[in-house]
């Protein structure tokens, strides 16, 4: 089985990606990994370890590791900050692609903060993981006003280091690949629209946010004014399980993940009253029974999911909710609630879907290449949350299962 | 043989190399048929009689009615002593699968029932559903309902296959079906999308928190459920012509018997993969055994059959020797060896061979460096790494060339190189700098930290110790961590006798991703013995 004259690409470098580049890579093949962010690691590298005392098999620690290996392959080429426009052709495939250039000098920033003081824009100004796995800002041209004709400067005004350059050109450039795997993963659920009040109270969060927060922190601090957090809600399936909006799926991750940050959150600062609200509490863990024995001894779980969530006159967060106990409408005051957001179909599914000649799923996410509805063009490969919620462990199993697969395309022809 | 389809070994071979995949179910064949696709002597090893799969009729390599007597040997070359149908057989093999399909156990008693012939597993109604169609098999008006997690949870993987037969049946028969359940299992593929149908076709739904209802068997056959409707607070009570309902799955019956033969760590249920995201996907302690499928945890059987890929393209890596990491070389000097078993007791990857003279078995070793630490005759070395040494070097450097004054604490750290060094790489990334007098030593695994360079850093000169390694199940070395909380324990006993305030001497659990909170440890622990230094 040599695959030593093939070269692949990998589009999306989250976990998925990174788990099959270095795997592909190993194998022999050239991998050229396509990240349309400026950084690696995707989603799964900036969630937190969950362990307390032990390990309670979130699967974190795993894209740290698969990042540094991938990485580390002489044999893997990473772009970063790089679209893809276009896929022709048949094999191998003609890739275009539109490399942006940092607009943040890495070389220049010191990391001293003042851009994210400055920018208007929620998350339009992140941190996260460089080709060589070493943390830096960066700005989302999706989200950055400056290209939404608005032609914002501030953060470009006020970088002491003078390492921040708006007006840096994209390059054009295309590769060939013999076969291409979309590991492009998932977009998380918005939930503005929800009566939460997200993006109007700042001590409304999104479970990503509380992962951003508690990584920087190590403690949950109010965001409004840096006090703990005392009191915390987790509000489960927003924006999954929802027929409403169209979302008739679980998303997988985030009963794990929230009770576990509840539970980790509780070992960092103890009397931390914790409160989630839930539809049905999803297995997650080989020792799930002991493990939920153990959480609804310490959380109280409500099986109901809020209706409103108003401001206090003291800046606390009332929750409206029916009480399936005393079956009557209640409120309770909290200091953060987190909305566990539900993962949707990655944004530029349709734009992929058209270009390859293919098409997305019912729900949205791209087919798995096996799919005999929806049967892939020859040499193209799916894996991971592209396909549909996934957790990092079945993550990268579903890379090494598309990386066989593709091995064995590769040495058949 | 087609060249395309040949494993490359990238050394000369006389024979291709034989696998034994231990198993007779759905996955095992796959695996079995996958190896010899790419021209792999795979062996399919049955317990029982293996029928063979749709497509899966090659039977040249099945043995059937196989024991496993006793595996010697190491990666690479295995030596197997089997029974098979009790007469003796002997196989030498680079590399072993465990597959064998898990158990799937009705649950009667957990809902208060017996088997019945009324009452059926979701195995049995699939099976039923299998042999006739969906119409034929109830008559018009039927009442079927379906019981799921309710004391216990259930688990996607059964509820996914509870929701497929409500869905099908609701859908193809004139029969009315209530899911009575506790927390509904949907996170697996299109499990809510199933739901949603299934409710539309008319099946109900109906979920409890705490207060389950009860069942009583009628003369006729028919069942009585008295229930609390969560939703209205009303008593009903329900009349049901069948009962379905949900399985537990567990390790298969022959698993425990194959792993402790084969010397694989189970995990707390008895699969035969210990519970450790270290062994992502179908790794084990030790290398040349892979496990997959329904031996290593709960998988859905799309799942299974898929694991079957990965475990393929694991083995195929294992054989081309891709997954080997440059790892220093352990030896042990014969000179010294008092043959007292230590490391080959201790070695969690049980690398250390007993011949002639105790040897460690490179193609086994991870290099942890435990049996190094362990050996009371100190026979063991590993190339390049002599903490002791290093303890003594790095402390005399920087009293040297630091400029610090000499009150300042010095302050060393041993750090698990899978985790905490790459939390230190990750902080130190982020800007962080080491507070003046902390030295960070990276060391290959907690285990291999002993007692004694505990106190050799104190005798040194350190003022405190800290002692980084993975969290609990997180140890790539399995019990590595564990032995250096234990050597920690003995160390802090003599440092008290030794009049030490044992507050110097600190273990923490530190994953890869904690850059920020290692460096909040480092500078709590600095703190804290400067306060000591202070008092």
């Amino acid at each position: 089985m040599n695959i030593d004259r093939n070269h692949v690409a990998v589009i999306g470098a989250g976990v998925t990606g990174l788990t099959a580049a270095d795997t592909l890579a190993g194998w022999g093949a050239r991998v050229s990994l396509v990240e349309k962010t400026p950084f690696l690691g995707g989603h799964a590298i900036q969630l937190n370890c969950k362990a307390t005392d032990a390990c309670v098999k979130c699967g974190a620690c795993v894209a740290e590791d698969k990042l540094l290996r991938a990485t580390r392959h002489p044999h893997v080429d990473v772009y970063t900050g790089t679209q893809i426009e276009t896929i022709s052709g048949q094999r191998p495939y003609r890739i275009a692609y539109r490399t942006h250039s940092p607009l943040v000098n890495a070389d220049q920033c010191d990391e001293c903060g003042i851009c994210f003081d400055t920018c208007p824009v929620s998350g339009a100004i992140s941190q996260g993981h460089t080709p060589h796995g070493g943390p830096y800002v960066a700005i989302r041209r999706d989200l950055c006003r400056y290209f939404d004709h608005a032609a914002c400067t501030q953060c470009q005004d006020a970088c002491p280091q003078g390492a921040i350059v708006l007006s840096s050109q994209a390059q054009a450039g295309t590769m060939q690949a013999d076969a291409i795997l979309l590991t492009t993963g998932f977009t998380p659920y918005d939930p503005s629209d929800k009566p939460y009040g997200y993006g109007q109270f700042p001590n409304v969060i999104t479970s990503l946010d509380a992962e951003r927060l508690l990584r920087e922190h190590t403690v949950m601090k109010r965001p409004s004014d840096g006090r703990p957090a005392r009191r915390i809600a987790f509000i489960q399936c927003v924006g999954s399980r929802d027929a409403r909006l169209g979302h008739p799926w679980c998303s997988k991750i985030c009963c794990g993940s929230s009770l576990r940050m509840a539970r980790l959150i509780q070992s960092r600062q103890e009397d931390t009253q914790i409160t989630c609200f839930y539809i049905d509490v999803q297995t997650f863990g080989k020792d799930f029974q002991p493990v939920y024995r153990n959480i609804r001894d310490n959380i109280a779980m409500i099986r109901a999911i809020p209706g409103d969530i108003l401001r206090t006159a003291t800046d606390e967060l009332e929750v409206v909710y029916f009480d399936p106990q005393s079956h009557a409408s209640k409120e309770a005051v909290f200091d953060i609630v987190v909305l566990s957001v539900g993962l949707l179909p990655a944004e530029g599914n349709g734009t992929m879907a058209q270009t390859l000649d293919w098409t997305q799923d019912e729900s949205g996410f791209m087919p798995s290449h096996g799919s005999e509805r929806h049967p892939a063009p020859e040499g193209i490969f799916t894996a991971g949350a592209a396909t549909g919620p996934m957790t990092i462990a079945e993550s990268v199993s579903s890379a090494q299962e598309s990386v066989y697969d593709m091995v064995r395309f590769l040495t058949a022809s | 043989m087609d060249e395309s389809t040949t494993i490359d070994l990238r050394k000369p071979t006389s024979a291709p190399p034989e696998v034994i995949v231990f198993g007779s179910g759905a996955c095992a064949q796959k695996i079995t048929a996958n190896l010899s696709d790419h021209g792999i002597n795979a062996w399919l090893a049955a317990r029982g009689d293996a029928s063979p799969a749709a497509g899966q009729g090659e039977k040249r390599h099945w043995l059937t009615g196989v024991e496993l007597t006793a595996c010697h040997g190491f990666a690479n070359n295995f030596e197997l002593k089997l029974t098979e149908k009790g007469s003796l057989r002997h196989q030498h093999v680079p590399a072993i699968v465990l597959a064998e399909d898990d158990d799937r156990s009705p649950n009667y008693a957990p809902y208060g029932l017996s088997p019945n012939p009324r009452v059926l597993s979701i195995s049995s109604l699939e099976e039923k559903m299998h042999q006739a169609s969906p119409q034929s098999l109830f008559d018009n008006g039927t009442r079927i309902v379906f019981l799921c997690g309710w004391h216990n949870d259930s688990h996607p993987a059964i509820a996914q296959r509870m929701l497929a037969a409500c869905h099908r049946l609701q859908n193809r028969s004139p029969v009315t079906i209530y899911f009575m359940t506790g927390n509904l299992k949907v996170a697996a593929n299109g499990a809510e999308a199933l739901v949603h149908s299934a409710k539309r076709s008319g099946a109900v739904f109906l979920k409890f928190t705490d207060n389950f209802p009860t069942i009583q068997t009628r003369a006729d056959g028919g069942f009585e459920i008295d229930y609390l409707d969560e939703l209205t607070r009303t008593d009903f009570q329900l009349k049901a012509d069948w009962i379905v309902v949900d399985e537990t799955i567990g390790p298969g019956r022959h698993l425990d018997a194959l792993a402790k033969g084969l010397g694989i760590n189970q995990d707390g249920i008895g699969f035969a993969q210990s519970d450790n995201v270290r062994r992502l996907s179908n790794a084990t302690n030790r290398r040349g055994i892979f496990v997959a499928g329904g031996s290593r945890g709960i998988l859905s059987d799309a799942e299974q059959l898929a694991d079957a890929d990965q475990v393929t393209l694991n083995v195929l890596a294992f054989l081309n020797n891709q997954d080997a990491e440059p790892l220093p070389p352990v030896a042990i000097d014969r000179g010294r060896c008092a043959r007292c078993l230590t490391c080959h007791r201790l070695c969690p990857h049980k690398a250390i061979d007993i011949g002639d003279h105790m040897s460690v078995v490179t193609e086994a070793c991870q290099s942890c460096g435990i049996c190094v630490a362990a050996c009371p005759a100190r026979a063991i070395d590993m190339q390049g790494v002599n903490i002791g040494r290093e303890v003594y070097q790095r402390i005399k450097k920087s009293a040297l060339n630091d400029g610090a004054p000499q009150d300042t604490s010095q302050v060393m750290v041993f750090g698990c190189t899978r985790s905490a060094g790459q939390a230190r790489a990750l902080s130190r990334l982020a800007g962080h700098r080491l507070p003046k007098g902390v030295l960070f030593v990276e060391v290959p695994c907690g285990g291999t930290i002993s007692s004694q360079h505990l106190l050799a850093a104190f005798d040194a000169g350190a003022d405190g110790v800290m002692l980084c390694t993975c969290h609990t199940d997180n140890c790539q070395s399995e019990i590595g961590n564990q032995l250096a909380r234990k050597g920690a324990d003995a160390a802090r006993i003599l440092l008290q006798a030794a009049g030490v305030e044992s507050d110097r001497l600190t273990v923490a659990s530190v994953a890869a991703n904690m850059g920020n909170e290692l460096t909040f440890m480092i500078d709590a622990f600095v703190d804290r013995i400067k306060a000591l230094n202070g008092s």
